[in-house]
């Protein structure tokens, strides 16, 4: 495998662009489940 | 090929071997799920093929695949051949006589108890005695693996182990921690109750047992993916990877938190206090941090490659990556997926919110998109890697090589979403009638449970190709001469052997988590007055 250049200095950016929008549909998505699917039937301690 | 090539060569056979015959099971499944009538459909023949799918996909494929992968490590990570091959291929025999002896009782309709085998579910002895036999042989390979790291070190003084051997050693000792567990349950509680030699069993220590090794065993699936991402893909990407300390890190976190979480599965089980779930409920959120880590490492050293090719702006450097390249695809297809099932997995750990999805069809969408694609489709890209190399051949039907995994991440799509969805609206799992004979809560899934069905399809043509590729280069690939497996350089030297390569004592802290988590417990459950349960057999 050859290399086209030497590897890049500095914090990867695309990298903490790409985490920090999944840690945001993480949490929308598990707050969905817990606010209109599992609240909504009552939850355990309703 | 090499005559040391063929121990890992014949394990990975066994594993290809047992994935295709999965995979017909679960072409069959799908479609009855549907609700389609096919030939020769019944409910004991959909529970009879679920038991050989899962155990053939999840407890033969994976683990033959895993000591077939250990064992390429210490050959081209070590650098050395197996010491101990003797043993190694004791194991391999015995594994496979295991899988031989489980197999026939499952497709005789004798142990049609899922792979979860769950008492009071009873199945033949020879069931048992199997799967007891395949656990054997993998601590052979565990020992031959633990031999291996030992005299590499004794050679390499004050050198830190390759990381795809310290990610290897520490699939090895979860596997070791966790087997455990399921050795006490089956040669105490469940092979002597089917033997008749005891009238009864004690189904809630049996389910505590079982899932001390069921949740483990998910990270014993992962961790040689892992190993994959951190120490291949990063060199087949054209890069280096991000952190080699990171790596070690996780494999480090994998070894401490696999294990003490296993009451997560229990949720709703009878018999199991409270506080005790919501301390594995803890844990179990703490292991979504090495993944985490994980996804951004691995995510960096693919954005080091891009960059290395010339990108420069924020996302570009994607397209500068070798899509085409079956192994790569593989991959990072499995590592998008992986990255939803996280999400599920995070639903499914939280105690309370866990009663929403409970035995539904989300669980089988969720690890569908664990053990089913980050594990599964990423062995299917090592194989991709591997067998022309092991073999001396070249990859045959290149074109079905590059496709299979795009068709692998849409059946999987369509499967996996339509499962989270139905299991949402409430539609249970393991269920053979999914419109319980025309119920009118049933009729709110249907078209879900068709869209589900067409991804069953798009996955066995999937499985089908990568089998047409496996037998195609192993039987008629061009013969070449033998070509170095290539591991990924760290972007930083890795330095001397530090407190993450200290196994030992990482061994101990993962061993007073597990007494914490579960001596008290069983303790108590032990003292209690128990209910033995006579067996039963549905068919």
């Amino acid at each position: 495998m050859t290399h086209g250049s030497a590897p890049p200095d500095g914090h990867p950016r695309g990298t903490l662009f790409l985490i920090g929008l999944y840690g945001v549909l993480f949490v929308i998505g598990w707050f969905a489940v817990y606010i209109l699917v599992y609240l909504r039937r009552g939850g355990v301690t309703a | 090929m090499n005559r040391a090539d063929r121990l890992p060569y014949a394990h990975l056979w066994v594993a290809i071997l047992a994935f295709g015959a999965a995979a017909a099971m679960a072409l069959m499944q799908a479609l009855s799920r549907a609700s389609l009538d096919l030939p020769y459909r019944s409910a004991k023949m959909y529970y009879l093929s679920v038991t050989a799918h899962g155990v053939l996909m999840a407890l033969v494929f994976t683990t033959f695949f895993i000591m077939a992968f250990g064992y390429v490590v210490i050959r081209y990570a070590l650098r050395q051949d197996v010491l101990g091959a003797a043993a190694a291929w004791a194991g391999f025999w015995i594994g496979v006589v295991g899988v031989v002896l489980a197999a026939t009782a499952v497709l005789a309709g004798k142990a049609t108890v899922l792979y979860t085998f769950y008492p009071p579910l009873k199945a033949h002895p020879a069931f048992y005695l199997g799967l007891t036999l395949v656990i054997v042989g993998s601590w052979l390979w565990a020992g031959v693996m633990i031999a291996n790291y030992r005299a590499w070190k004794r050679a390499h003084a004050g050198e830190a182990v390759p990381l795809a051997m310290h990610g290897m050693l520490a699939t090895v000792i979860v596997w070791l921690i966790a087997t455990v567990g399921v050795a006490v349950e089956v040669l105490v509680l469940l092979l002597p109750w089917s033997l008749g030699l005891t009238r009864t069993v004690d189904p809630v220590l049996a389910r505590i047992l079982f899932w001390y090794f069921g949740h483990p065993l998910v990270y014993f699936w992962l961790l040689p993916a892992y190993v994959a991402w951190y120490t291949l893909l990063p060199r087949v990407a054209g890069g280096k990877l991000f952190s080699d300390s990171l790596g070690r890190l996780v494999f480090v976190l994998f070894i401490i938190l696999s294990t003490p979480v296993g009451f997560h599965h229990q949720a709703l089980d009878p018999g199991v206090p409270a506080g005790w779930k919501l301390l594995h409920t803890f844990l179990t959120l703490w292991i979504l941090f090495p993944s985490l880590i994980t996804a951004f490492t691995v995510t960096a050293s693919m954005e080091v490659a891009g960059r290395m090719k010339g990108a420069t702006g924020l996302l570009d450097w994607l397209k500068r990556l070798p899509w085409g390249d079956p192994f790569f695809a593989a991959v990072a297809l499995s590592m998008i997926l992986f990255a939803i099932g996280g999400f599920g997995g995070a639903v499914n750990a939280s105690f309370g919110m866990n009663a929403v999805v409970h035995n539904t069809a989300w669980i089988q969408g969720h690890f569908h998109l664990t053990v089913g694609t980050a594990a599964a489709l990423t062995f299917m890209g090592l194989a991709y890697h591997l067998v022309p190399r092991l073999a001396g051949r070249e990859l045959e039907l290149g074109l079905l090589a590059k496709v299979q995994p795009y068709l692998w991440f849409l059946g999987m799509l369509l499967f996996s979403i339509s499962n989270h969805v139905t299991g949402l609206m409430g539609m249970p799992r393991r269920v053979y009638e999914a419109d319980y004979g025309g119920a009118a809560a049933a009729q709110a899934w249907h078209g879900l449970t068709t869209l589900s069905a067409i991804g069953g399809l798009v996955l066995f043509a999937s499985a089908a190709f990568f089998l047409l590729v496996m037998l195609g280069t192993a039987l008629a690939g061009k013969r070449r001469a033998p070509e170095p497996l290539e591991w990924a350089e760290p972007l930083h030297p890795v330095g001397k052997p530090g407190l993450l390569d200290r196994f030992g004592l990482w061994v101990l802290v993962a061993v007073v988590l597990v007494l914490i988590a579960y001596a008290v417990p069983i303790w108590n459950h032990l003292r209690m007055e128990r209910f033995g349960s006579p067996p039963f057999t549905p068919f």
